[in-house]
Order: structure tokens, then C-alpha cells, then sequence
């Protein structure tokens, strides 16, 4: 028996001046899951998330909260919270007042317990009585999320909740916020266009672009068997090459075949290959191999970053072994390290690391670079 | 640093000049006897006598500064929320009084309120019974609200404008409704503005004598009246003029003193535009 999602989204269309940022849109949310919305800006998952609270009204289809249709019902009657992009608490209030806002509206009793419980949670004893504009941002984060689930919510949507934080203060505060969604049990949708963020944190990561959904999965999932381009380039770097299905689990690319785990596509099908860059492991250049020279190096303190020109089209590849810029590598491959992908509209747009290389190496050289050329992919 | 206090010279040489002087010259007249120039305290005693002008002035002004901001609030709040590229067009409206002259409006308001002005006139065209308007305290009041009405939207306005959206979304967010809204949020957030609105519209209103003057007849008479009186008028006696003003001054600070306590310190600013 399947149980009824805690929301339910079901053919959410809402467009703004005319133009459709959420098209036919659906999505489950299960009771208790950590769901991330990640997608580029524009990508609708924030308007997903105002969907939800009430703040959007969706031009057609149904917003259902346990069961219950809450189309127009509105925000202030939502079993839901939100911590907003920049906070939003009241300025006129102190640290105690903005987390008893909700309790008081409500009229409910014991808020000084609550309060201190909440402050407690989010580890900001002692702050009650502090004036916010007082306060930093880190610390503005953490009322506002005491804010929000002193009202107890079913669910929290949090949107963009880290964006203004330092990298340090992020990573504390994804492992706090993980730490309190456990806790308390509560389900959480979280918007970010972070996909660091959106793997470490979440239960389902559901990956947006231009109004539509792209990949709903595990954070494994997606990263390790992306849909299609716009998926394999979004979560983490890719080369995306195109290539052919020979049979099932042989394909061609580069002027080579390979051994990979993919089947169900048509004979001599035309596919997009996607190698992660730090999948690739570098070998002596000869016939058996794909090669190509190293055209860039960069020192990123874990790894190598190359990049590396083969027959024009240049990968990324990433490794703790130096080569020099010049040098001539083959490039091993394991069944493993291949993963196919039909072709779609996102196909060719990405994938391919030249526009990034070229403009380096005109630097290096001390060439003025020439007028950028839009879509040079 | 010191480069840049030099710039404040000339404001402060002015400042010395044009009121800390006459500010001066304020409390020795009202301290001194007009005849023989002896320190007395005999002007500020006999402003006893005139208290009758003193609660007049006062009520009158505070039923003025309520009404503006019955009328204002409503006003401002309105025009903070409409499309922003209207707002600016409704401002100059509001502000387009405030280009003619002051003396022209009271006069205008006079031939509107006359026994015999517009006003009755029309209504007497239609078959309505005259209504006496000119010379009533009502009349004096409708002077100070047409007259500071813009002062305390446009301070209001200014600090409405300012209020986050998604504050409000947040209240709403965390179950407040329209009114709970409003009441928790939106009128708090915007006390800068209605303390500097009410004081913009209070202390002319307090000290004005022209509007009373013109449209309150002899049977209103208000403390700025008093002042001019002791100063131009048959009674003239400027050490009694200085020794009203004085205690005018004082109860303005008195009553701005109390309305401070209604907002926060560092946002008492928050309101003043112009």
C-alpha cells in the first residue's frame, strides 16, 4: 500500500508576462523526505516552491496537501512554512518575538517554553532578547528557521535558505539543517541552484530546467545515471560526446568501441556518451587508446584539472598525476566509467570544454582575446 | 576628519547667527521686564491668564493632526501599494498644493466657507438651508488638515514604501491573517513614519496664526495669534510675546518627547522626506 504524498503537485502550469515558468508540473512529496528542487535561476523551482505556500496561484492543475485539494486556500491557513532567500524577519522584533510570531497569531499557549526550545534547537540560546539587525547572517539564518518550525509545520520549504552564507558557514549549516530534519522528522523542500548542496543533503533531488523536470532520483542516481545532457553537465562537470550503440552493451566513440553496461537502444542508435572527468585514467598514447594533448593545467589542491584536445573536441579530465601542458596521453576506459544517454534537445549544448580552454590559452599568451563569439558550442 | 568639519563652518556660523542668537534673545526678553529690563518672572506668570488659548491651541492642533492621520494613513498605505510607476504621479499630486502659496489657499478656503461664499451659495441654489462655516472652530481645523495634510502622507508614504514584501509574505507564512498582518506588521514597521508625520503636522499646527486668523475670526484665537498680537498688535508687549513663545517651545518639546517614546530610538529618522 502506497501511502498518499504529504503534497502533491498535478499538472501545474503558471506562467508570468506571458511566459510559462512552470509547465504541466508534477511531483509527490513523501512524509518526511528531504527533497531538493536544483536547477538553474529561471528554472521555476522557486515559483514550484511559492506554488506550495500559497503564495503563486497556479493558472491551472491542483496543489494537494495530504489528500486535500488547498488550490485556494490561502498561505496563512497552509500546514506549511518557509524560510525565505534573505530571511525576512520582522525588523521591529526581537530575537524571542520574531520565533513567537506564528504561536501568537496563532494563540497558542506556553510560547516562552516553546520559544527557548526552538532557540535551543538552532543553538542560539541567550539570543533571545538581541535586536536582529544585530545579528549575523548565520545567526539570522538560524532564527528564521526556529521562526518557522515553532509553528510546527508538516512541511518546510526553504528557498535558497544558504545562498548568502559563506562556504565555511554553508557547510555547518547543511549538516545543521540535515541534523534538524531528522530530528524532528519534518519533510523538507529545498530549492537551491547548488548541486554540491543539493547531493550532500537530500533524500530525492528532483532537477529543473525551464519550467519542466528533467531527473527525479536519488542523489546517486542522478549523478551517477544522468537523463540526459542538461543533467550530466548541471550535477558536476562532464564530457558529453556523441556516440553510437553498436549493440547492446558495446558502443562507439571516438573512432574506438567500447564495453559499457547500457542496453536497450536501438541497433547503431546515436547516443550521448558521458564521461566523468574523474573516471578517466591516463595511459601511454597508442593505437588502443583514445589520445590527444594536454592543452591546460590547472592545480586545484585534490587534483589536476586538464584540459585535453582530442581530435578538437577537448575533455576534462581530472587526476592526482601531472602532465605538462603539451604532453600526449591515452585515455583507458572501464565499462564503468561509460554511461549512455538518448539523445535530446539538451544534446550538443554541453559537454565539450574548448570555449573555456581557448580563452586561457590566448591569456597565457598574452593575445588579446577576440571579441567572444556567442554560441560558439 | 578635520577637512570635514570644516564644511559644517558656514551652517554653523549660521546656525550661531539665526538661532542660537534669537534663541537667546527669546529667553532674556521673556525673563526681563518690559519697562525697566530687570530680571522677572512676571511674563511667564502671566501666561496663566491666557491658558483658555493655550488648550484651545492644542486641542485644535491634535484634532488636526488625527484627522491627517485618519485621512493620511489610509493614503499612504493606498499609494505604497500601487504600480510604482503611478505612485510618482500621485505624489506631485499630493505635493501640488504645496506649490501655491499659503495665504492664496487660506483665502480660497475663506470664499468657499463665507455665509455668503460658494459653498452656501450652491447650496442655497439647490434649496438647502445655509450652514454658518466661516469663523468656527471647524473651519479652522479644515485649514490645518488642508493644509499639513501632505505632511504626513508623504513621511508616511516614504516609510510604507520601504516595508520588505516578503516580511508581509512571511506574516502571512506564518499564519497571520489581513489584519493580523497589518497590526503586528505592517502599522509597527511604519511608527518612524507616523511620529514624524504627527510632528510635522502638530507643531505648525500648535503655532499657526494665519489659518485661525482667517478662517477662525475673533472667537478662535490660538497661541500664534497671541504672539503676533503681543509683538505687532495694540498690546505690544514682546517680553510676554517671548515669554509664550518660550513655554510654546516647551510644550512642543514636552509633547515630542512623549511620541519618541513610542518608537525606537534609532529609527526616529526613518520618516522624515522634504
Amino acid at each position: 500500500m502506497e501511502k498518499e504524498p504529504i503534497i502533491r503537485l498535478s499538472g501545474i502550469t503558471v506562467s508570468f508576462d506571458g511566459e510559462q515558468v512552470l509547465k504541466n508540473f508534477d511531483l509527490s512529496i513523501r512524509d518526511g523526505e528531504f527533497v531538493t528542487l536544483l536547477g538553474p535561476s529561471g528554472c521555476g523551482k522557486t515559483t514550484t516552491l511559492r506554488a506550495i505556500a500559497g503564495f503563486v496561484k497556479p493558472e491551472s492543475g491542483d496543489i494537494f496537501f495530504n489528500g486535500k485539494n488547498i488550490n485556494d486556500l490561502p498561505p496563512h491557513k497552509r500546514e506549511v512554512n518557509t524560510i525565505f532567500q534573505r530571511y525576512a524577519l520582522f525588523p521591529h522584533l526581537n530575537v524571542f518575538d520574531n520565533v513567537a510570531f506564528g504561536m501568537r497569531v496563532h494563540g497558542k499557549k506556553n510560547v516562552s517554553e516553546k520559544v527557548h526550545e526552538m532557540l535551543n534547537l538552532v543553538n542560539l540560546n541567550g539570543f533571545a532578547h538581541r535586536n536582529v539587525a544585530q545579528l549575523s547572517g548565520g545567526q539570522q539564518q538560524r532564527v528564521a528557521i526556529a521562526r518557522a518550525l515553532a509553528n510546527d509545520p508538516k512541511v518546510l520549504l526553504l528557498d535558497e535558505p544558504l545562498g548568502a552564507l559563506d562556504l565555511k558557514l554553508r557547510k555547518d549549516m547543511q549538516v545543521e539543517l540535515k541534523k534538524i530534519q531528522q530530528q524532528t522528522g519534518i519533510t523538507f523542500v529545498f530549492v537551491t541552484h547548488d548541486q554540491e548542496e543539493a547531493l550532500s543533503m537530500s533524500d530525492t533531488v528532483v532537477v529543473m530546467d525551464k519550467g519542466v523536470i528533467q531527473q527525479i532520483g536519488t542523489p546517486e542516481d542522478i549523478y551517477n545515471e544522468p537523463k540526459n545532457a542538461f543533467v550530466a553537465d548541471f550535477i558536476g562537470e562532464s564530457n558529453i560526446l556523441d556516440g553510437v550503440m553498436r549493440k547492446d552493451f558495446v558502443c562507439e566513440f571516438g573512432g574506438h568501441r567500447f564495453q559499457c553496461l547500457d542496453k536497450g537502444f536501438g541497433t547503431n542508435e546515436a547516443v550521448d556518451v558521458v564521461i566523468r572527468p574523474e573516471d578517466v585514467k591516463m595511459v601511454p598514447p597508442d593505437d588502443e587508446h583514445i589520445c590527444g594533448t594536454v592543452t591546460n593545467v590547472t592545480f586545484l589542491g585534490v587534483h589536476f584539472e586538464m584540459i585535453v584536445d582530442i581530435d578538437g573536441f577537448k575533455w576534462m579530465i581530472q587526476s592526482t598525476e601531472y602532465r605538462p601542458v603539451g604532453c600526449r596521453i591515452g585515455i583507458e576506459l572501464t565499462p564503468d566509467d561509460i554511461h549512455i544517454m538518448k539523445k535530446s534537445e539538451y544534446s550538443g549544448q554541453f559537454g565539450d570544454y574548448s570555449t573555456f580552454s581557448d580563452e586561457m590559452e590566448e591569456d597565457m599568451m598574452g593575445v588579446a582575446p577576440e571579441p567572444e563569439e556567442e554560441g560558439a558550442e | 576628519m578635520t577637512r570635514n568639519k570644516w564644511i559644517s563652518g558656514p551652517y554653523l556660523v549660521w546656525m550661531v547667527l539665526f538661532i542660537v542668537v534669537p534663541m537667546g534673545m527669546v529667553v532674556w526678553f521673556a525673563f526681563t521686564d518690559n519697562v525697566t529690563g530687570v530680571f522677572t518672572l512676571d511674563n511667564i506668570l502671566r501666561i496663566g491668564n491666557y491658558s483658555n488659548v493655550f488648550v484651545r491651541s492644542i486641542w485644535l492642533g491634535a484634532l488636526a493632526t488625527l484627522i491627517c492621520l485618519l485621512i493620511g494613513y489610509p493614503l499612504a498605505y493606498i499609494i505604497s501599494r500601487v504600480d510604482e510607476k503611478y505612485q510618482n504621479v500621485i505624489v506631485l499630486l499630493i505635493m501640488l498644493p504645496m506649490w501655491m502659496n499659503f495665504l492664496l489657499r487660506t483665502y480660497a478656503w475663506m470664499s468657499l466657507l463665507e455665509d455668503n461664499g460658494i459653498i452656501n451659495n450652491l447650496l442655497a441654489a439647490i434649496g438647502l438651508p445655509r450652514i454658518h462655516m466661516i469663523n468656527t472652530s471647524g473651519a479652522v481645523v479644515l485649514g490645518m488638515v488642508y493644509n499639513y495634510l501632505p505632511y504626513m502622507v508623504l513621511p508616511l508614504y516614504s516609510v510604507l514604501t520601504k516595508i520588505d514584501g516578503s516580511v508581509i509574505e512571511a506574516a502571512q507564512d506564518l499564519g497571520a491573517n489581513r489584519f493580523q498582518v497589518f497590526r503586528r506588521v505592517i502599522f509597527p514597521m511604519s511608527m518612524p513614519g507616523i511620529i514624524s508625520g504627527i510632528t510635522m503636522v502638530f507643531v505648525p499646527s500648535v503655532s499657526t496664526f494665519i489659518i485661525s486668523k482667517m478662517l477662525g475670526g475673533g472667537g478662535n484665537m490660538l497661541i500664534g495669534d497671541l504672539i503676533e498680537m503681543e509683538f505687532l498688535g495694540n498690546s505690544y508687549n514682546p517680553n510676554l510675546g517671548s515669554a509664550i513663545s518660550l513655554v510654546l517651545m516647551v510644550l512642543i518639546l514636552i509633547s515630542m518627547g512623549i511620541m519618541n517614546q513610542f518608537s525606537d530610538g534609532e529609527d526616529a529618522t526613518g520618516g522624515v522626506l522634504l
